[in-house]
C-alpha cells in the first residue's frame, strides 16, 4: 500500500533568543501513514508533536526534510498550488475557541473555504453548511452564532465540520478530546469512527491519552524529546512496550483499580529540551536495567520493521526477535 | 428611556425658534451659500422629526441604548450642527471688530454668551465657525493618518522580512524626529497654508505611531490559531489579510482615531501660534486658544470656551468609539 503521507527525515527548529541558540522541536523524523489507516502520535507535552503534524502539513514549514501527499512533494510546492491541495489533507486544531475567528459565524467560517475553492456558491452556500452541521450531529441553527456562543463540544465539531467543507481524504486530528468534558469524549469518537466509515478517511491522531490510542488506531508513534522513539502496530507497541519511555508512558496511566497501582521505573528530574546530549534523550530519566556508557554517548537510531521500531540500545531480545 | 428620542428634536426646533429672526434675514438678503444652509436646515429638522417618530433597526436602538452613549452622540451632534450652520446660529460675523472702543474683553452677557475678545469679536460666532476649521481638521487628517497607518502597519507585520524592515526603519526615522519640526519643514517647503494643504499635511506626518501599533497587533493575530486554520483551508493571503486579521485590528484602530482627533486639533493650534496653520483673522479653536493665552488672567473665558468644546469633542468621540468597538465585537454585544 502506498503510503498517502510520507515524512523522509523532517526537521524543525525554533530560534530561542534568550538562549541565542535553535531548539530542534524535531529531529529527523521519518513516518508514513498508510491511505485508509489510523495512525497514533503520542507522547509527553513539548515532545514536538503538534510540530510534526503541523509541519506535516505546511502549517510550518520544515527546515529539512522531504514531505509527500500522495506523490506530490509539499515542500517543493507553494502558492494557488499548495492553496489547492490543501483541500485534500485537514488540520482539527486542539482548543476550538482559538481556532475560529471570534467575529465570524460558524456559517460564514464553514462557507468561506467553501466558496475559495469553489465547491459551492453563494445561493447554495447555506444549504451545504446545514449538511455539514447535521453530519457532525449539530443543529443547522448554530450556524448562526458566534464561536464563544457554542460550548466545546458544539465547537469542536464545528471545526470538524470546517475541516470536512473542502472534502479532505487525510484527517490530523491535535488532541481533539483534550478541551472536551470526559462524559463528550466517547460521542466524539463514535463520530471519528463513523466519519472514517463514511468519507473513507485517513487519521493521524495526536492524543497524550493512551487508551484513546489503544482503541482507536491501527499505528502508533511515541514522540520523545523531538524524536521518534519508538513505532509500529498499536496492539503490539502497547501490549510489548519496547522503549523505556513508552513502559513508563504506560505505566503512568491512571488506573481505577488499586491492585493494578504500578510504580514508575523512570527516575531523575524531568528535563527539558537540551541540545548537548549526544546520547540518548531519555538517559536522565531512564529506569532501564541495562543502562550504560552507551546511552550516555551515542544516540540510539531508530531499527527495527514496519510492524515494530525502536529507538534504544538495549530492547528486550524477545520483543526484537518478535519485530 | 423612550422618550429620550424626542431632546434632539425638542433642542433643534428650539435652535430654530429662538434663530427665527436670523434664518429670516440670511432668507431675504443672505448669500446663496447661507440661503443653501438655511434650506439645508429644516431639510435636517425634517430628517430629525422622521427618525423620532419612526422605529430604529434593532442595531441603531442597542447602540444608543447606555446614558453616555446617548450625552455623548448629543454633545457631538450639537456641535456639528452649530459648525454646519454657524452663519444661522451666531450673531455676528466672527471677524468683525465690533466696538474696539468699549467693547474689548467683555464678560460673558446676554448679548455676547461667551463675551468678547481683545479686539472686540464675539467669542460665540469665533468658537462656531472655529468648530467648522477644527472638527474638518481633526477628522480628515485622522482619517488620512489612520488610513496609512493602517495600511503600512499591515504588511509590515504580515509579510515581515524586508517589507517589514524597511517600513518599520521609515517609521523609526520619521518618529525620530518631532512632529512639529516635520510639519515647518513640510509647510515651508510646500509654500502655503491652504486649510487643505494643512489637512494632508497633518496626515502625513501622523500616522508613524498607529502603523506601529497595527502592525503589533498583525504580528500577535497572525499567529492565532484561526489564522493558521484559515491558511489550512486553501484561503489566499489577500483573504487571510481582509477577512481574518483586519477586522480584529479595528478596536485598537478605533481607540487611536478617536484620541488622534483631539490631539490634531491641538496640533493645528501649534502651527497657527508659529504662523503656519489657520491664518488671522479667521479663527480655529486652536488659535483661540493661543489669541486668548495671553490674556488668561483678564479674560479667562476666551480659553475656556474654545478648551471645553475641544474636551466635550474628544471625550464624546471616546465614548462613541468605545461604543462602536463594544458593538463590533460580537463577544460584547451580546451581554448587554
Amino acid at each position: 500500500m502506498t503510503p498517502m503521507l510520507e515524512l523522509r527525515n523532517v526537521t524543525k527548529r525554533f530560534a530561542d533568543h534568550r538562549l541565542r541558540s535553535n531548539i530542534t522541536a524535531v529531529d529527523n523524523v521519518s513516518i508514513e501513514i498508510p491511505a485508509g489507516t489510523r495512525m497514533g502520535l503520542v507522547g509527553e507535552s513539548g515532545s514536538g508533536k503538534t510540530t510534526l503534524a503541523r509541519c506535516a502539513l505546511r502549517l510550518s514549514n520544515a527546515d529539512a526534510g522531504e514531505i509527500t501527499f500522495d506523490g506530490t512533494r509539499l515542500d517543493h510546492i507553494s502558492g494557488n498550488e499548495l492553496r489547492r491541495i490543501r483541500t485534500q489533507f485537514q488540520y482539527v486544531f486542539q482548543n476550538p475557541y482559538l481556532a475560529f475567528n471570534p467575529r465570524t459565524t460558524i456559517r460564514q467560517s464553514i462557507a468561506e473555504p467553501m466558496l475559495v475553492h469553489g465547491i459551492c456558491n453563494r445561493g447554495n452556500a447555506e444549504k451545504r453548511v446545514t449538511k455539514l452541521l447535521e453530519r457532525v450531529e449539530l443543529s443547522a441553527d448554530l450556524g448562526g452564532r458566534y464561536p464563544h456562543e457554542l460550548s466545546g463540544g458544539e465547537l469542536q465539531r464545528a471545526s470538524i465540520a470546517r475541516a470536512l467543507s473542502v472534502k479532505p481524504r487525510l484527517l490530523v486530528l491535535d488532541e481533539p478530546l483534550s478541551a472536551l468534558d470526559v462524559s463528550l469524549r466517547s460521542q466524539m469518537l463514535t463520530l471519528f469512527d463513523r466519519l472514517r466509515q463514511e468519507l473513507s478517511l485517513t487519521y493521524l491522531l495526536i492524543s497524550h491519552d493512551l487508551g484513546v490510542v489503544a482503541h482507536h488506531t491501527d499505528t502508533v508513534a511515541v514522540m520523545h524529546s523531538a524524536r521518534i522513539v519508538e513505532f509500529g502496530q498499536t496492539e503490539l507497541v502497547l501490549s510489548k512496550p519496547a522503549h523505556p519511555y513508552t513502559r513508563d508512558l504506560l505505566l503512568s496511566v491512571p488506573s481505577v483499580d488499586p491492585k493494578h497501582h504500578k510504580t514508575l521505573t523512570s527516575t531523575g528530574q524531568i528535563t527539558g529540551h537540551s541540545e548537548n546530549t549526544e546520547g540518548c534523550r531519555y538517559f536522565a530519566r531512564c529506569g532501564h536495567s541495562m543502562k550504560d556508557e552507551q546511552c550516555e554517548r551515542k544516540q540510539p537510531q531508530l531499527k527495527g520493521t514496519a510492524m515494530a521500531s525502536v529507538a534504544c540500545h538495549h530492547v528486550v531480545p524477545d520483543r526484537e526477535s518478535k519485530g | 428611556m423612550r422618550s429620550f428620542r424626542w431632546v434632539p428634536v425638542t433642542l433643534f426646533v428650539l435652535f430654530v425658534v429662538v434663530r427665527a429672526g436670523r434664518i429670516g434675514d440670511l432668507l431675504s438678503t443672505g448669500t446663496f451659500v447661507e440661503q443653501t444652509l438655511v434650506a439645508l436646515t429644516f431639510t435636517l429638522l425634517a430628517a430629525i422629526i422622521w427618525l423620532t417618530i419612526t422605529p430604529w433597526p434593532e442595531v441603531l436602538s442597542k447602540f444608543f441604548k447606555p446614558f453616555d452613549v446617548r450625552i455623548a452622540s448629543l454633545v457631538l451632534g450639537a456641535i456639528m450642527i452649530l459648525a454646519v450652520f454657524a452663519p444661522i446660529a451666531s450673531g455676528h460675523h466672527p471677524n468683525t471688530q465690533l466696538d474696539l472702543v468699549n467693547g474689548q474683553l467683555l464678560p460673558p452677557s446676554l448679548a455676547h454668551p461667551f463675551g468678547t475678545d481683545f479686539v472686540s469679536r464675539d467669542l460665540w460666532s469665533r468658537v462656531l465657525f472655529g468648530a467648522r476649521v477644527s472638527l474638518m481638521i481633526g477628522v480628515l487628517a485622522v482619517t488620512m493618518a489612520i488610513t496609512i497607518g493602517t495600511m503600512v502597519g499591515m504588511a509590515a507585520g504580515y509579510f515581515g522580512g524586508w517589507v517589514e524592515l524597511v517600513l518599520m526603519r521609515l517609521v523609526d526615522a520619521g518618529l525620530s524626529i518631532p512632529r512639529v519640526f516635520w510639519l515647518l519643514v513640510i509647510v515651508s517647503l510646500w509654500g502655503t497654508t491652504d486649510i487643505y494643504v494643512l489637512i494632508l499635511i497633518i496626515g502625513l506626518t501622523g500616522w508613524f505611531s498607529t502603523s506601529r501599533l497595527v502592525r503589533a497587533e498583525v504580528l500577535r493575530i497572525r499567529e492565532e490559531d484561526f489564522v493558521v486554520a484559515a491558511r489550512g483551508l486553501g484561503i489566499s493571503e489577500a483573504g487571510i489579510v481582509i477577512r481574518q486579521i483586519l477586522p480584529n485590528v479595528v478596536p485598537p484602530i478605533i481607540v487611536n482615531a478617536t484620541l488622534g482627533i483631539g490631539q490634531v486639533i491641538l496640533v493645528e493650534a501649534g502651527l497657527s501660534f508659529l504662523g503656519f496653520g489657520v491664518q488671522p483673522p479667521w479663527p480655529s479653536w486652536g488659535t483661540i486658544i493661543q489669541d486668548g493665552s495671553a490674556r488668561i488672567i483678564a479674560a479667562p473665558w476666551i480659553v475656556t470656551v474654545p478648551g471645553v468644546a475641544i474636551a466635550l469633542t474628544v471625550v464624546s468621540l471616546a465614548i462613541l468609539g468605545d461604543r462602536l468597538q463594544t458593538t463590533l465585537n460580537p463577544r460584547d454585544s451580546a451581554q448587554f
